[in-house]
């Protein structure tokens, strides 16, 4: 279990960014951070990775605290996808690219050879192990900084918007790898501005506003609460939204949409 | 997936190739020709076929081409055995150009009993120019007598172009998958757009959707004036936007009615501060400071940043940014505004704020608006038309429901269809 209490970080020791936050984050849940641009959800996951450093306040993994950990120490728990996989590819090939982690965590050739063909199989890269990062598509970028971050077979996978700037097609591969994962019993933190992806998929949502932590609940308490919901910055799922058009209730997701229609048709029938 | 690797491998490769190719080829060119017997005195010009062969290879523009002709020249200059070897100095660069300008209009891109002839009729016609100038020049400052020119220096370029013809029809096809090998004609297919006719009207509002790799960017850049035409270009396509004709208007003045947004409209930010960022767009245009303040001022209202000037471009949020960039390409009164995926990576809110301010610039300031995007839930409110790409291909253009009808009923993009249309689509009739 990730802890994290009265988490507090500023700029400059003025502009402060996270304003204690306190939280708990269970094994095997999907965890979604959302609020507005500039709310203080990176940051959060950064503190978290250790990329950044609280000023004050206490982050605790299982019975280890981590408040000063670095990155370094933390890529044998949790892998970290940034927004953009540009910003995170560097190697010359696939391959080298996934072999990365496991070779700097101290893993022998025949682990690292089997590290790397488990995180490819699990993201569908296998075959492209020659080539070059840079040359791929987008998605295949995305696809690929996912593996790297699996290949150092950690039990909490930091997702940072991963579906910005991919197509809908796209969007629906990396959304069912995440599933699959959690389902393996990963734990998932996910970054995102998507609401249908929040109410889909995710077990717990936080929302950030201007540092402070908003709301800590199911995504149906705060899909429940239309007006919570847009003060926040949000948006209600395109699901809730047409459920209260059909007059069908809340419901999160299009598959429960879809329920609530068929039953209704059933019963008019 | 190999496509889709092949086609970044492509899209990433420098812009200098064009240079190193054709250093290869005249260097192999300029050791052919020592080589090469002579039968009659007549021997192939293989600068020529090599030029030639560089510039269909590479498409350069003409101007690129005027370059390659010159080095062409001065390498023939210092290798020819011709009575007046700095003729070559006039001839190949006027050569290089022309091959070059028929290059980039593909003007005998065309097939004979299936085989695409344009290497033997380039090779035949450029042969013929450089040739023609060559001996025309020779004649006139030698002062050779009219019947040699007449009966032997020009016969002997029209032997040299047919030979010409020959060899660079032979050579064309290994020279192709040589240097083009992941830009040959089967994936070059998948980067030119393609039967792309078009209008878009004065003061519309389009979106443009479609998987990614489907064309949306290039189509996008292509009507901002950033034409891309190093993998074929765009074919059999008429593209009129504000009644211009883009594909025969000069770039710079597409650039001048079209502002971009790009996908990544921070790289577009370059000052520090708001104010700042909007007059460095005015200053290189040369106005006074009282129309930069007074314009500036104008555009912040529009975009609704007024009173921001002085902020740092780092402290604002994803929306203002994306306000900014979009402010920075107003200013300069583009008539065309043209975005790729403007929300990305924007909170609901601000999502909501931009396709608000869009709509705001497209009623209120007749402004024509072009956008690429997925989330078409946004869009509703705003779109006049709606196009969908797939494959470098123009699938549909129409109204918003009848787009959407389109790619529901022929699974274009479907997946892109908001959850509301597609329910309604699926309900037909039923609906509440």
């Amino acid at each position: 279990m990730l802890k994290l209490k009265d988490i507090n970080y500023s700029y400059n020791k003025k502009d402060k960014v996270l304003d204690c936050i306190t939280l708990e984050i269970h094994e095997g849940e999907i965890v979604a951070i959302a609020g507005r641009n500039g709310s203080g959800k990176t940051t959060l996951t950064r503190i978290i990775m250790g990329i950044m450093n609280a000023d004050n306040g206490f982050m605790q993994l299982d019975d280890n605290d981590i408040t000063k950990a670095i990155p370094a120490d933390m890529a044998k728990y949790i892998g970290y996808v940034f927004q953009n996989p540009d910003r995170q590819l560097f190697a010359s090939s696939v391959f080298e690219e996934v072999a990365y982690a496991p070779k700097k965590l101290g893993f022998n050739g025949k682990e690292v050879d089997a590290s790397v063909k488990k995180a490819l199989d699990a993201t569908g890269l296998t075959g492209l192990e020659q080539h070059s990062p840079q040359m791929l598509s987008r998605g295949l970028k995305q696809r690929l900084a996912i593996a790297s971050a699996l290949a150092a077979k950690p039990r909490i996978l930091i997702l940072d918007e991963p579906t910005t700037g991919q197509d809908c097609r796209e969007r629906t591969i990396l959304l069912r790898l995440m599933r699959k994962f959690n389902l393996e019993g990963m734990t998932i933190i996910l970054v995102t501005h998507d609401m249908d992806i929040i109410a889909e998929h995710a077990h717990k949502v936080v929302v950030l506003e201007k540092g402070l932590l908003k709301f800590n609940g199911t995504p149906l308490e705060l899909f429940s609460n239309e007006a919570l919901t847009l003060k926040l910055g949000l948006e209600l799922p395109e699901a809730v939204h047409v459920g209260e058009e059909y007059n069908l209730g809340i419901c999160l997701t299009p598959r429960e949409l879809y329920k609530k229609l068929e039953e209704r048709n059933h019963s008019h029938v | 997936m190999e496509n889709k690797t092949a086609m970044n491998k492509n899209q990433n490769e420098g812009s200098l190739r064009w240079i190193t190719i054709t250093t290869l080829l005249l260097a192999i060119g300029v050791i052919l020709r020592m080589i090469s017997p002579s039968i009659g005195g007549i021997s192939l010009n293989w600068n020529i076929v090599m030029y030639c062969l560089a510039i269909m290879l590479c498409r350069p523009t003409p101007g690129q081409g005027l370059g390659i002709g010159i080095v062409a020249g001065l390498v023939a200059t210092m290798t020819s055995k011709a009575a007046l070897p700095y003729a070559n100095l006039v001839s190949e660069p006027i050569a290089g150009y022309l091959c070059a300008y028929m290059a980039s209009k593909r003007i005998f891109d065309f097939k004979l009993v299936n085989v695409n002839v344009e290497p033997a009729f380039m090779a035949f016609i450029t042969t013929i120019i450089s040739g023609g100038i060559f001996v025309t020049v020779t004649k006139v400052i030698i002062n050779l007598p009219i019947n040699i020119y007449l009966y032997a220096m020009l016969p002997t370029v029209g032997i040299m172009a047919i030979l010409g013809m020959i060899v660079g029809q032979i050579l064309y096809k290994p020279a192709n998958k040589i240097f083009n090998v992941s830009n040959n004609e089967k994936n070059k297919n998948k980067y030119t757009l393609n039967h792309m006719n078009l209008t878009i009207n004065k003061g519309s509002f389009t979106v443009v959707t479609g998987v990614n790799g489907s064309g949306k960017t290039t189509l996008l850049l292509t009507i901002a004036g950033a034409r891309i035409n190093y993998f074929g270009g765009i074919k059999n396509s008429k593209l009129i936007v504000n009644d211009i004709d883009i594909m025969h208007t000069e770039l710079a003045e597409l650039n001048h009615q079209v502002g971009m947004v790009m996908a990544d409209y921070e790289g577009q930010l370059v000052t520090e501060t708001v104010g700042d960022e909007i007059a460095f767009s005015l200053e290189n245009l040369g106005l006074e400071l009282n129309e930069i303040l007074k314009k500036r001022s104008q555009v912040l209202e529009m975009v609704g940043l007024s009173g921001l000037e002085d902020r740092l471009i780092t402290s604002l949020s994803g929306g203002q940014k994306q306000r900014l960039a979009i402010a920075t390409v107003l200013v300069v009164d583009s008539s065309i505004l043209v975005l790729d995926e403007p929300i990305a990576a924007i909170d609901p809110e601000g999502a909501i704020e931009i396709y608000s301010l869009l709509k705001e610039l497209n009623t209120k300031y007749h402004k024509t608006i072009i956008v690429a995007e997925h989330d078409l839930k946004y869009i509703s409110d705003c779109v006049t038309q709606l196009i969908v790409l797939d494959n470098g291909e123009l699938k549909y253009a129409g109204t918003m429901d009848e787009c959407l009808s389109f790619m529901y009923h022929s699974k274009v993009y479907a997946e892109a269809i908001p959850l509301k249309s597609k329910i309604y689509l699926e309900l037909g009739d039923q609906k509440c």
